[in-house]
């Protein structure tokens, strides 16, 4: 059922089992999971904004300032309407890789509490969830013309071939509308935004859901799921730590500390054989993106932190002459060369200066405003380079090619960085309150009934885009619940 | 991936000149033929031919003394530090076949090992750096390597492109900012390719597969320069990854008199021509394609005749319009293209609400 709760008469107090603030990709997944496996559960979704984009005053909640040495929009990089950030989400879809669950210091990951073996059910149903029907992300099973179209690694311990997928990409609030609005348990309240929250020792109580237009409605859940994304979860614990609730994860030090997204950089150039395919291109199965990334190995070995590169056809500014780079005599497999600009996107380093924090100015809805501090690890950009320029030494020993190493440039590429609407963890999963905010199955620590979802409880972050492990621990999380 | 590159390819198929050199017996001496002013290194005359093979290698020597002028060496010291870092005999000739195996093995064992010497930023093994400077001391740089001339070639099929000519200090296509666009229906065009009018190149952009844009946008000089004065510019396109290039077009620039005005029928257009092209079509969700100072962006309709209060209606919004011979500017605000969607979008003349449907630009999703 969907209620706007601007129009509505009823106004009453509700009472219901789960409380799910925010209706994105992690809110719907948990609603409709929920239901499902609980048909005698009611549940409330509390959507901020309504069925399509917000106006620019709804947008304006969301604006706050950007601190960081990397500028960081507030506004577009988020949306408050039904569906969430799927809105304008490209789809790409890739698990995390096994590796980025475990903690790594020297590639500054600190690790997750749970392994990828405990999410592998899960994100099997994100893929149906995603609309995804290929689960293979070794291009093996590509066909041939595609494979020849790739770097052959098989004889390098160093580097491999692996693959995106792409969703549709499913929107979710278009493809799962109508599941909400005909399920009897689900209550979906629209332009009702978290306003006010009322606590009594280790439970939530009570949330208070409003918006621009004069409505309220008090609820009483049972549980409440926080998720309203890596930037507003974080803004309601705030919340919640100025309001002196103590629970031990609402008052960690790592509460909205860690803040991170990837980014894009570009380490140099390649000059290898003509017409590699490292882009979104169509296969059998559905588009596919083929990427370059580190074997586990290498990243073990060299402390690393995950990595993948994708290549862009462009002619380099200085390029090897076409008749060297044809050389068999010179290491080269004597096929005609293009230069290809690496675009390489990293598991950014936990960054606990990079920081979220509350202002003193309010909203139109009284909330604190907020100030975003991204702060890219420098470190990132010098690993970066170092597994390019091992790329080169790699292809070099191939004989396929030769690379081009761009400065390093620091504070320049900083200063350009750009996040791609990632946020995550700012309320990190972790096995106690001093390492994090949540615990393995997203309770926050010293509470009974409260829980994060999405990627604000990512702890390290791989390459991957996230949407893909946020459904698989929304789905997850509502068979804890449900078990609970 | 051949097992020959085009060069060799070149040199090994048929004809008729190849035919008769081998028919002559001269095949060997035209086909690989030591450069007269190269010096005899000492590897021998079979290693010496393989050397001077290596086209490029000098180029890259050049860059490689020029970076580290310590490696200016006799060719005889370069030599033999090339026989005792490829584990060679100290003395006497070389058979080419093995001399390349062992360069080849050499670099690749570089690679392994790391041993790398950074030319120019890129990262060359050292074996090939001692190479290169080797050729480069012994052979200089070889024409084509050294010229890296581009060659005029057939790069695409041009099957339509606009606009053709303005008038003198009327730059043409013009959008929010000022700055003018061509644009050109092509087949075949690589995605790297960029078009250059009198030579200067211009942000070339590609929209919808089939159609490059070449734009002034950040060269106001060059486009002053360009359609200031009566004359004809010769607009080409470049393939830098193949080092070639083709003639696209000459664009003319009239005279504007007087005169000109006179002739015109100079009373506003009261009804709309048709539409004969518009762009950009398609955007990424918060990117601004042609983006003002303002964040918005720009959106250039070609069309021949329109009323002069014609305002754009995008989506619900309607926008002021900027009219000039041949193309209506208008400028998109930066809230609406935010998210992934689809703006209609019209003319329409705000006294008579006569209206006329452009296209929908659609907005995709972003990563």
């Amino acid at each position: 059922m969907l209620t706007n709760l601007a129009d509505t008469t009823d106004t009453s107090e509700r009472r219901c089992d789960l409380l799910i603030l925010g209706a994105g990709p992690a809110g719907i997944t948990l609603a409709l999971e929920t239901a499902r496996a609980a048909p005698q559960w009611s549940i409330i979704l509390a959507e901020a904004g309504d069925l399509e984009p917000s106006s620019q005053a709804e947008l304006e909640l969301y604006d706050g300032q950007s601190t960081g040495t990397s500028k960081y929009s507030l506004t577009t990089t988020r949306l408050r309407y039904f569906g969430g950030t799927s809105g304008h989400w490209g789809g790409w879809c890739r698990p995390l890789d096994a590796i980025d669950f475990v903690a790594r210091p020297e590639a500054g990951s600190v690790g997750w509490p749970i392994d990828k073996a405990e999410l592998e059910e899960h994100y099997r149903a994100a893929h149906r969830w995603l609309e995804i029907a290929d689960d293979n992300y070794a291009p093996a099973r590509l066909e041939a013309q595609l494979q020849q179209q790739l770097i052959d690694f098989s004889g390098s311990r160093w580097f491999q071939n692996r693959l995106f997928h792409f969703s549709p990409p499913t929107r979710f609030g278009d493809r799962y509308r109508a599941d909400i609005q005909q399920s009897t348990q689900i209550e979906c309240l629209l332009n009702a935004a978290a306003i006010e929250y009322g606590y009594a020792g280790t439970r939530l109580t009570e949330v208070q859901l409003g918006g621009l237009h004069q409505q309220r409605i008090k609820v009483k859940p049972a549980r409440t799921v926080m998720a309203m994304g890596g930037i507003e979860n974080a803004r309601h614990l705030l919340l919640l730590q100025q309001l002196g609730w103590s629970a031990a994860g609402i008052q960690s030090d790592k509460l909205a500390h860690g803040f991170a997204d990837h980014f894009g950089l570009s380490p140099g150039v390649l000059q290898l054989p003509a017409d590699l395919v490292y882009q979104r291109t169509g296969s059998a199965t559905g588009p596919v993106m083929p990427i370059i990334t580190p074997t586990p190995e290498a990243l073990t070995e060299q402390g690393w932190q995950n990595a993948c590169a994708l290549l862009r056809i462009a002619p380099a500014a200085e390029r090897l002459p076409g008749s060297y780079s044809q050389q068999p005599a010179l290491g080269f497999s004597g096929a005609e060369t293009w230069t290809y600009d690496t675009q390489m996107i990293l598991e950014p380093r936990t960054n606990e200066s990079s920081r979220l924090e509350l202002t003193s100015q309010r909203d139109a809805l009284g909330l604190p405003g907020i100030r975003l501090c991204w702060e890219i690890d420098p470190r990132d950009f010098q690993s970066a380079q170092d597994i390019f320029i091992k790329l080169t030494h790699e292809l070099g020993r191939m004989g396929l090619g030769r690379g081009q190493v761009k400065p390093l440039h620091i504070k320049r590429r900083l200063q350009a960085a750009s996040g791609v609407a990632h946020h995550m963890g700012t309320a990190r999963m972790a096995t106690n309150a001093s390492k994090g905010v949540v615990d393995a199955n997203l309770k926050i620590f010293g509470t009974e009934n409260v829980y994060v979802a999405g990627s604000a409880v990512f702890p390290s972050f791989g390459y991957s885009n996230p949407t893909m492990t946020v459904v698989a621990l929304s789905h997850r999380l509502a068979e804890h619940l449900i078990q609970a | 991936m051949t097992g020959h590159s085009r060069r060799q390819f070149v040199r090994y198929s048929g004809g008729a000149i190849a035919v008769t050199a081998l028919l002559a017996g001269g095949w060997w001496q035209w086909t690989r033929r030591i450069p007269a002013a190269m010096t005899p290194t000492g590897l021998g005359a079979m290693a010496d031919q393989s050397i001077a093979d290596m086209d490029g290698a000098g180029a890259v020597g050049a860059w490689a003394i020029e970076q580290y002028p310590h490696y200016q060496l006799p060719v005889s010291e370069l030599a033999s530090a090339l026989r005792e870092h490829l584990q060679l005999p100290a003395e006497g000739p070389l058979k080419g076949a093995d001399f390349e195996a062992r360069l080849q093995q050499g670099i690749q064992t570089d690679f392994a090992r790391g041993q790398l010497i950074p030319v120019r930023d890129w990262q060359l093994s050292e074996t090939e750096v001692l190479l290169a400077v080797l050729r480069y001391q012994a052979a200089g740089i070889s024409t084509v390597a050294t010229t890296q001339a581009a060659t005029e070639q057939n790069i695409v099929e041009v099957t339509n492109w606009g606009p053709r000519s303005t008038t003198a200090g009327t730059p043409p296509n013009s959008f929010g900012e000022g700055f003018s666009a061509l644009w050109f229906d092509v087949e075949g065009a690589p995605r790297w390719a960029e078009i250059a009018i009198d030579g200067q190149r211009l942000h070339t952009s590609y929209r919808e597969n089939y159609v490059l844009v070449a734009s002034f946008q950040g060269q106001p000089e060059l486009q002053k320069k360009v359609f200031s004065e009566p004359g004809e510019h010769v607009i080409t396109l470049h393939d830098d990854m193949h080092n070639t290039w083709q003639t696209l077009a000459v664009f003319a620039v009239t005279e504007s008199s007087a005169a000109q005005s006179a002739d015109s029928d100079s009373a506003p257009a009261s009804e709309f021509c048709a539409v004969t092209n518009w762009g950009p079509r398609q955007t990424t969700a918060g990117v601004a394609q042609h983006e003002q100072s303002n964040g918005a962006m720009g959106v250039w309709i070609q069309i021949k005749c329109a009323p002069a209060d014609t305002q754009i209606q995008a989506g619900e919004r309607r926008l002021k319009a900027h009219i000039s011979p041949d193309v209506i500017t208008t400028a998109i605000p930066a809230e609406m293209f935010q998210q992934a969607g689809e703006i209609p979008l019209s003319l329409v003349s705000d006294s008579t609400g006569q209206q006329l449907s452009v296209g929908t630009l659609v907005i995709t999703a972003q990563q």
